[in-house]
């Protein structure tokens, strides 16, 4: 909105006589009857296209029959006016009928009232300069109670600005026209400054010191000597902040120096944390060899004293041949874990794929002079073996020994299939088990010109006897039959 | 609707500031171009220590065009009709832009003073006023206590 031009004449008598008849305002191109009735060119063009007469007299008239009046002209030119700045907007004025008690009270229930906004009050801050309403232009242009935004502070934000009319009635007095000015920000720069510095600390009024608003031209230089948004640098880390954020800035600056609380050396904020564990002397640390079992602990300047101390060093030296040793039965007992897997794997594999025989054989004292025993049959997919001795060897080179035999019983064998066997023959050391005997086979049956498959000279008799493999009389056969492949040879019947 | 020009706003402010004497019209609150007003009767008329409400509307055409004013409470006049339209030739083809709300609102008090049968608007009532005026202005003053007596 900007202050009509009315509003600016000094003598406001003159306006009544310098109105135009229809809009009532400041002649802007007067044009006259021939009576000297007073109209806007724009108004009176209107109005005698509806009706041919002047609407104050009535005289006949037409657009040819207006005349200018070249006093009336230099008249308007040389009002005397303040310029626009010589004023301020006011609070809206709420207008109610004034009159006869008796209408009035009753009315301004049933009436209502005008709120007139367009209140126009004298800035006490503002311009006092006048001028003929001919340079009213030239002198408002350059007008140092003019406002302008602060180049610090210049962000877009009308919305705050409306806020600020809202929130505080100090600022209503503000102008709006292509400045925008609040009454805290114009003043004497100084004061409103510490004004604005104060608040800072007051969250509440955090928004609104969201930009310094508008100044006049006149205390923009001094403004921006004190403007809290004025570009600051960091003394530490010379990088720009505006003045008002500078200060918590430096609090957290990481280019700042601060003082070691150990060493006392002054040491950059960023640099802090390597300094203390890298390099401040006054740091207590632990030894190197601290994960080898030393647990002296001393401040850093004193590493070397304890590197190199007789005692230290052949302490350490301990240490790191007890790491040695123990890395080695680490080395050992993961070795074994991992036998002990593959065994239980293979185990395992047997458990779903195999047969496990154990054949007790109670007697050996007697069994022994039949020179041969043999065990039950068991059945492997369909296939009936037995496992036999010949106490004293199968064949003439063989006396003395043990042999043993793994049989297939070659007449229920089923036609036209084949068993590929993985398997070993245990003699069990009763003794001690890990002196048992294993032999082991991979063997097709049934066999081809044969009925068992096994070891001729499995174990001397002697060593049987002696070796702790014979208890209570008793000798214990275990045997491990796995299934590698079952075969199927199927004869073609002959064709017709 | 068009922003309010000028000259309606500088016409309210005066209105409200300098009302004349027996008027009073303030513009409703959401629309600044319709008016309530309150005549007081004239002094020594039929209607005098009458309130008489009128509305008043400013058209987009305003001041080229005149205003539209009406009765809203009931008069007994020749040229007002039942229903409130007044015959004033300033708020038809006399209507001049320099005219405004203020010399409307005279005109109209005025004519409260001045009845003028010979250009009726109400046939009926400029009849009896022709033929029998003492009774009519009787039949007026009733017709001002019975409907005006109230400034509601
Ligand atoms: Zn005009
Ligand atoms: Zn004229
Ligand atoms: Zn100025
Ligand atoms: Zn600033
Ligand atoms: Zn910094
Ligand atoms: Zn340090």
């Amino acid at each position: 909105m900007e202050v009509p031009i009315e509003t600016l004449i000094i003598d406001q008598e003159l306006i009544k006589e310098l109105q135009c008849g229809i809009c009532l305002q400041l002649l802007n191109t007067p044009r006259q009857c021939q009576n000297g009735h007073l109209f806007d060119l724009s108004c009176i063009t209107t109005s005698l296209k509806k009706n041919k007469q002047c609407p104050i007299c009535r005289c006949s008239l037409s657009s040819k029959e207006l005349s200018r009046s070249l006093f009336v002209e230099k008249h308007i030119r040389n009002l005397k006016v303040y310029c626009k700045y010589h004023y301020k907007k006011g609070e809206p004025l709420v207008m109610v009928p004034t009159t006869e008690k008796s209408i009035s009270s009753s009315s301004s229930s049933s009436l209502g009232s005008f709120h007139d906004d367009e209140n126009w009050i004298i800035d006490d801050g503002g311009c006092d300069h006048i001028s003929t309403f001919e340079n009213l232009e030239t002198h408002q242009n350059s007008c140092e109670f003019g406002f302008d935004q602060c180049k610090y502070s210049s962000n877009n934000s009308s919305s705050n600005n409306k806020n600020n009319n809202n929130n505080n009635n100090n600022n209503s007095n503000s102008i709006n026209d292509n400045g925008n000015a609040n009454a805290n920000a114009n003043g004497n720069s100084s004061g409103s400054n510490s004004g604005i510095i104060n608040n800072n600390n007051n969250n509440e009024n955090e928004k609104e010191n969201d930009e310094c608003g508008m100044i006049r031209k006149k205390d923009l230089e001094n403004h921006y000597v004190n403007c809290p948004f004025r570009p600051t640098l960091c003394k530490y880390c010379e990088k720009q902040f505006c003045f008002k954020l500078i200060d918590d800035h430096i609090e957290n600056c990481d280019m700042k120096p601060q003082t070691c609380d150990l060493c006392l050396v002054s040491i950059i904020k960023k640099d802090m944390e390597s300094h203390l564990s890298d390099s401040c002397p006054s740091k207590l640390i632990d030894c190197p060899y601290s994960h080898f079992g030393c647990s002296s602990k001393f401040t850093r300047d004193n590493l070397n004293n304890h590197l190199e101390n007789q005692t230290a060093m052949s302490q350490h030296l301990k240490f790191l041949l007890l790491q040695q040793t123990k890395k080695e039965e680490d080395f050992v007992k993961e070795l074994e874990e991992k036998e002990d897997k593959i065994r239980r794997l293979e185990e395992a594999l047997l458990a779903s794929n195999g047969h496990r025989i154990e054949w007790k054989i109670k007697n050996v004292s007697k069994q022994r002079s039949d020179k041969y025993t043999q065990s039950e049959s068991f059945i492997i997919n369909g296939f009936t073996f037995f496992l036999a001795l010949f106490w004293d060897g199968d064949t003439s080179e063989s006396t003395g020994f043990v042999s043993t035999y793994l049989f297939l019983e070659t007449s229920k064998a089923p036609k036209g299939k084949a068993l590929f066997l993985h398997y070993f023959i245990e003699f069990q050391n009763q003794r001690d088990r890990n002196q048992s005997i294993q032999k082991e086979f991979d063997v097709l049956f049934p066999i081809k010109g044969g009925q068992g498959w096994g070891d001729r000279k499995a174990i001397k008799y002697t060593s049987l006897e002696k070796d702790g493999f014979i208890k209570d009389d008793t000798l214990i056969i275990r045997s491990d039959i796995l299934v590698k492949k079952n075969l199927w040879s199927i004869d073609v019947a002959p064709q017709r | 609707m068009n922003s309010l020009p000028k000259r309606i706003i500088k016409e309210t402010q005066r209105l409200m500031s300098e009302p004349a004497p027996g008027i009073v019209a303030t513009p409703a609150t959401d629309n600044l171009r319709y008016f309530k007003v309150t005549i007081t009767g004239p002094a020594e008329s039929p209607f005098e220590k009458g309130f008489f409400h009128l509305e008043l509307f400013l058209t987009d055409e305003y001041p080229m065009s005149p205003p539209k004013v009406r009765f809203l409470t009931k008069i007994y006049h020749p040229n007002i009709d039942k229903l409130g339209r007044i015959c004033l030739d300033i708020l038809k083809d006399k209507w001049s832009p320099a005219l405004q709300i203020r010399t409307v609102l005279l005109s109209i008090q005025a004519l409260l003073s001045a009845p003028n049968p010979d250009d009726p608007l109400a046939n009926d009532v400029a009849e009896h006023w022709k033929s029998n005026e003492k009774d009519a202005i009787k039949k007026a003053r009733e017709w001002t206590e019975l409907y005006a007596a109230s400034s509601e």
